[in-house]
């Protein structure tokens, strides 16, 4: 069965604001918990290994009004910031037993503050990752913080974390992303026949399941693409950057593929492939996670590079995946990408490297104008060895 | 009554300025640093000429420079998006103005220190600078200060990231690391600490003799600039004297006082005193703000400068930013009891959102389950284009009006 029956059958799932995943979830598993978790990377390893469901809750894809949040955060938040807050408000998440927030930039923050005041009774995790992560301190102070959190998801689950359940936990978080590597390199090799749009709906079908449903999926995803032919040749190859956070609509990197681009790597949902390599399966595993994010953690836009290259997640994909191109494509209001952008941008025409610069909101539906830069950048490079249309 | 205590800090603030860039001090090496989180007496004790990226960006929104700074600033590749402190300082340093301002030339750095303590803007924004002048960029992390406050970890995770800058302080300004020199100007922080927190205690006082944040403001400059030095602490003597004085003359900046406000957010830098007048005008003081506690003490020390390192590190994490929502909202009710206000007055800024974010909800809690009313505005720190005369002003008087009324429904309070 080709791999589009897969991608349908997964579509019709997503983002209904009910979160019915999790009431199946509780079902099968009476006095089971589920504790949300805003992007980008927060420690759901531990999370699973409270024998608990962590949900991403990376807001509502546009598909509610924010009336409720707009009279909380201010219009220049983002709308991924807005519209968690909004299915919190509306009653949507009455379902979760609790929240965590990562320190990955101020709205996240502020949401979190925001989110307990109209929460009293569950607990809101926020968890400060350190930004220093050369420093000496830092391991320490992050298992502490870690250990912080433990506390709190034990006294949620009723039960303690044995390190036996998070080394396990560990090991079935590495499976995942190990496939998700393995098909995203199919991605890269064989744009043809499997899209970014394509995994990019694999990896959305993850945000509310446990980790090991999540791989049953991404490995009969492995198993369709056998039967999956090669599609039409793509003209121009990107890499596209920036949608780590705020989840850009499936339409918009379809109406973007349409036209002959392949997106041959991304960064979106970036929490799912936090890691460089998998987790330490031996060991004290509060000690191999703070370890690990420290210096294991990929190259990203929210926690700080001691060598000062922000770009450095664009030359490894391009090299990687032989890319043309680059499209950066950051979420309207997301301060972290905006930064990064500018120096991407200078970094492109350095190397004289075609790129696109497009802005989305998660609510938007029509992408014509973004059809229509694509068409420009494809025409522009047929006349020109170089036409970057950053604007 | 002529305000000694702002013309005081102005010569301090253009001294400091002057002193950045002459000749006598141009072997002195540069650190760039910001102000939460901020440990500029680690660097002062290496003698460090200390620059402060935000104040370059203030300094520029008040003189009405930040327009064609911030056009820079976007002409280098910032979006609209981006905080318009950052594009101003950024177009003044990177763009054609090359540093020079007209209060002073800013001199390149030697080291930039991220003080990450709140904002992480910061760290793009050294990340911008050290990539156009080549050096190196260290951090000092500072965690999330929950509301039972810093832990343990916290501050053993401070302390090691500040003992960790020395050896790098060392090789880059060429002077050996003393702790005794760092103990002798921590006493004086701790003494600038106590006068500025005795200093906006005033406020309590009817008629406040001092505006807590149309006033404070400028009073606050030697706090950021010169914390740590005899300079700060007599400065802070002054203007205590001077407020005594005030308080006993029952002096009011505003003549007679009529409403009494508390203040959450950061200045509209460009219309500063023109949104004053919006309040000034109705007998409206501020008798309190949380902006002008933002890099400091907001309650007082709670240790002393014995042990210099432990201290410094105390002193890193007393930022308001740095501050959970929810510890704010505690903070902000205290403040409201305490300064006895009429209402709050929350001002959003559109670049700022350490401060910002929910401050839309903190009107809600205010307005609604507490019963002090809350005006809520949207402006900027540097931009002027996000801030509407016409609209505020009508919504200021809109409000003050509406507190009239509901003070005649009130019996008048009686308390010294």
């Amino acid at each position: 069965m080709p791999i589009s029956k897969l991608i349908e059958r997964l579509r019709a799932r997503l983002d209904d604001p009910t979160y019915p995943e999790i009431t199946e979830w509780k079902n099968a598993h009476p006095g089971g918990k589920a504790i949300g978790c805003f992007p980008i990377y927060a420690p759901v390893e531990m999370v699973r290994a409270a024998g608990m469901l962590p949900v991403l809750i990376a807001g509502a894809a546009g598909g509610i009004g924010l009336d409720e949040a707009d009279g909380c955060l201010q219009s220049f938040v983002c709308s991924v910031g807005r519209s968690t807050l909004e299915l919190k408000l509306d009653g949507f998440l009455e379902k979760l037993d609790g929240m965590m927030f990562p320190s990955i930039c101020e709205i996240s923050r502020g949401l979190s503050g925001v989110w307990a005041r109209h929460d009293p009774g569950k607990p809101v995790i926020y968890i400060h990752f350190p930004q220093n992560t050369r420093s000496e301190s830092a391991k320490s102070y992050l298992m502490s913080e870690l250990n912080r959190v433990k506390d709190i998801l034990e006294s949620i689950a009723g039960a303690p974390i044995t390190y036996d359940a998070l080394l396990s936990s560990f090991a079935r978080y590495n499976r995942r992303a190990e496939l998700l590597a393995r098909l995203d390199i199919l991605r890269a090799e064989h744009p043809a026949r499997f899209s970014g749009s394509q995994s990019y709906v694999l990896r959305l079908a993850g945000m509310r399941i446990p980790p090991e449903e999540h791989s049953a999926i991404l490995e009969e995803a492995l198993r369709e693409l056998e039967d999956t032919p090669e599609g039409k040749t793509p003209k121009l190859r990107m890499v596209m950057l920036g949608a780590f956070c705020e989840r850009p609509p499936v339409l918009m990197l379809e109406s973007i593929e349409e036209n002959g681009i392949a997106i041959v790597a991304d960064d979106v949902l970036l929490g799912q492939a936090w890691w460089k390599k998998p987790l330490e399966l031996t060991g004290d595993p509060i000690e191999n996670l703070a370890g690990h994010y420290l210096g294991e953690a990929v190259p990203n836009a929210v926690v700080y590079r001691h060598d000062g290259r922000p770009c450095d997640s664009l030359k490894l994909m391009m090299e990687k995946t032989h890319a043309d191109g680059v499209l950066i494509a950051s979420a309207k209001f997301c301060h972290p990408a905006h930064h990064d952008n500018s120096c991407i941008v200078r970094e492109c025409e350095k190397h004289s490297i075609p790129y696109l610069r497009i802005e989305y909101e998660e609510i938007e539906q029509a992408f014509e104008s973004i059809r229509l830069q694509v068409e420009a950048l494809l025409e522009a490079r047929e006349r020109l060895p170089f036409a970057g249309t950053g604007h | 009554m002529e305000d000694k205590a702002r013309s005081a800090a102005g010569l301090l603030v253009d001294r400091y300025f002057r002193e950045l860039d002459s000749e006598e001090n141009r072997d002195r090496k540069v650190v760039y640093l910001f102000t939460s989180g901020g440990v500029s007496e680690l660097f002062r004790t290496f003698d460090f000429r200390i620059v402060m990226p935000e104040i370059n960006a203030i300094h520029c929104a008040r003189r009405n420079l930040s327009v064609d700074l911030i056009h820079a600033g976007e002409d280098l590749g910032y979006s609209e998006g981006v905080c318009s402190y950052v594009k101003s300082d950024l177009g003044l340093m990177l763009g054609p103005t090359k540093g020079c301002a007209p209060f002073g030339k800013i001199p390149p750095p030697d080291l930039i220190v991220i003080t990450h303590g709140g904002c992480s803007t910061y760290i793009k924004w050294a990340e911008a600078l050290s990539r156009e002048f080549g050096c190196p960029v260290r951090m000092i992390d500072v965690p999330f200060v929950r509301e039972e406050g810093a832990t343990e970890f916290d501050r053993a995770y401070v302390l090691g990231q500040i003992r960790e800058l020395i050896p790098d302080c060392e090789k880059i300004s060429g002077t050996r690391f003393d702790i005794d020199k760092l103990g002798e100007i921590l006493k004086l922080t701790a003494q600038t600490v106590e006068l500025w927190i005795k200093l906006l205690d005033y406020g309590k006082k009817r008629p406040s003799p001092l505006d807590g944040f149309f006033e404070a403001v400028f009073y606050m400059s030697p706090m950021t600039l010169w914390r740590g030095t005899k300079e700060a602490v007599s400065y802070y003597e002054l203007a205590v004297e001077q407020m005594e004085n005030r308080a006993k003359t029952r002096f009011s900046p505003v003549q007679v006082e009529k409403f009494r406000l508390l203040f959450e957010g950061s200045p509209p830098w460009p219309r500063f005193g023109e949104f004053g007048e919006m309040f000034w005008q109705w007998g409206a003081v501020a008798a309190a703000s949380t902006y002008v506690r933002l890099g400091c003490a907001c309650e007082g020390l709670e240790m002393g400068p014995e042990n210099p390192m432990e201290f410094l590190a105390y002193l890193a994490g007393l930022s308001y930013y740095n501050w959970s929502y929810g510890k704010k909202v505690r903070f902000l009710e205290k403040l409201a009891k305490e300064y006895d206000v009429d209402a709050i007055i929350a001002n959003s800024v559109r670049s700022c959102r350490p401060v910002s974010i929910g401050l839309l909800d903190l009107r809600n809690h205010f307005a609604r389950e507490m019963g002090i009313p809350t005006l809520f505005l949207e402006s900027d720190i540097a931009d002027p284009s996000y801030f509407s005369s016409v609209q505020i002003l009508d919504r200021v008087n809109t409000f003050l009006q509406g507190l009239t009324e509901r003070k005649k429904g009130r019996p008048r309070r009686q308390k010294a």
